[in-house]
């Protein structure tokens, strides 16, 4: 498995303004019309069917990912 | 970085008795009706009023507001930090990215409740008003969610 890239303080800002940003209604509305592949729809539709067999409740699954958030943040600061 | 010892059910538990109107919006929301996204924030969207109220009933959680009441109706965002990091829109109405006003008091009509624990639950907008929240900040993200969002309508449908 190859090793996730490490990122400056000054990258990693940059990757975040870039995902923050604010899209023109333009841009915004040809992402949204963008239509699905069967195979996004199948991922999509299996992934989702997962997570709520694996967490059945609201709760559970908001703990679930407050967990793996923490762990990545952990990570993250290695 | 230590564990938190954040305790997330007292959280929605002060939240509801708060009285204040207070919608989780964002991806904990979506998380909750089903969709595994990740984020590390709380967003509630709050009428000006309400923020007094909210604010207290965080405060015995060592949860405090960066702002006063009267300066998050100025501002009209402000955070509430302690363990954890709550974004607060304080609004009566917002406009989305292709022109619709949502008004605050009609998505609150149409509120959902999910239960989250015994005698607790989480007040969120319908589907419908979720995606139009997320029209909000009009981010990369935001689009993502709201496809997922009308994929999860359709399949509940």
């Amino acid at each position: 498995m190859s090793e996730i890239p490490k990122l400056t303080p000054e990258q990693r800002a940059e990757l975040e303004a870039w995902e923050e940003r604010r899209l023109s209604p333009e841009e915004f509305a040809a992402r949204l019309a963008a239509p699905w592949t069967e195979q996004e729809r199948e991922d999509f539709d299996a992934l989702v069917a997962w997570f709520n067999r694996r967490y059945p409740t609201p709760i559970e699954r908001l703990k679930a990912t407050r967990h793996l958030e923490m762990q990545w943040r952990r990570n993250r600061l290695r | 970085m230590q564990a938190s010892q954040f305790d997330e059910l007292a959280f929605f538990r002060a939240v509801a008795d708060s009285g204040a109107r207070a919608l989780l919006i964002g991806r904990r929301a979506l998380i909750a009706l089903g969709l595994p996204v990740m984020t590390r924030d709380y967003d509630y969207w709050i009428p000006a009023d309400d923020a007094g109220a909210l604010n207290e009933a965080l405060r015995p959680l060592d949860m405090f507001p960066t702002r006063s009441p009267e300066e998050a109706r100025r501002n009209g965002r402000y955070v509430i930090e302690g363990d954890e990091h709550v974004d607060v829109l304080v609004a009566r109405a917002v406009g989305t990215i292709d022109g619709t006003m949502v008004v605050f008091d009609d998505v609150w009509q149409r509120r959902v409740h999910l239960s989250v624990g015994e005698d607790v639950s989480v007040a969120i907008p319908s589907i419908d008003d979720l995606i139009l929240t997320k029209k909000f900040a009009a981010r990369p993200r935001d689009v993502d969610d709201i496809r997922w969002l009308e994929r999860l309508r359709a399949t509940k449908r």
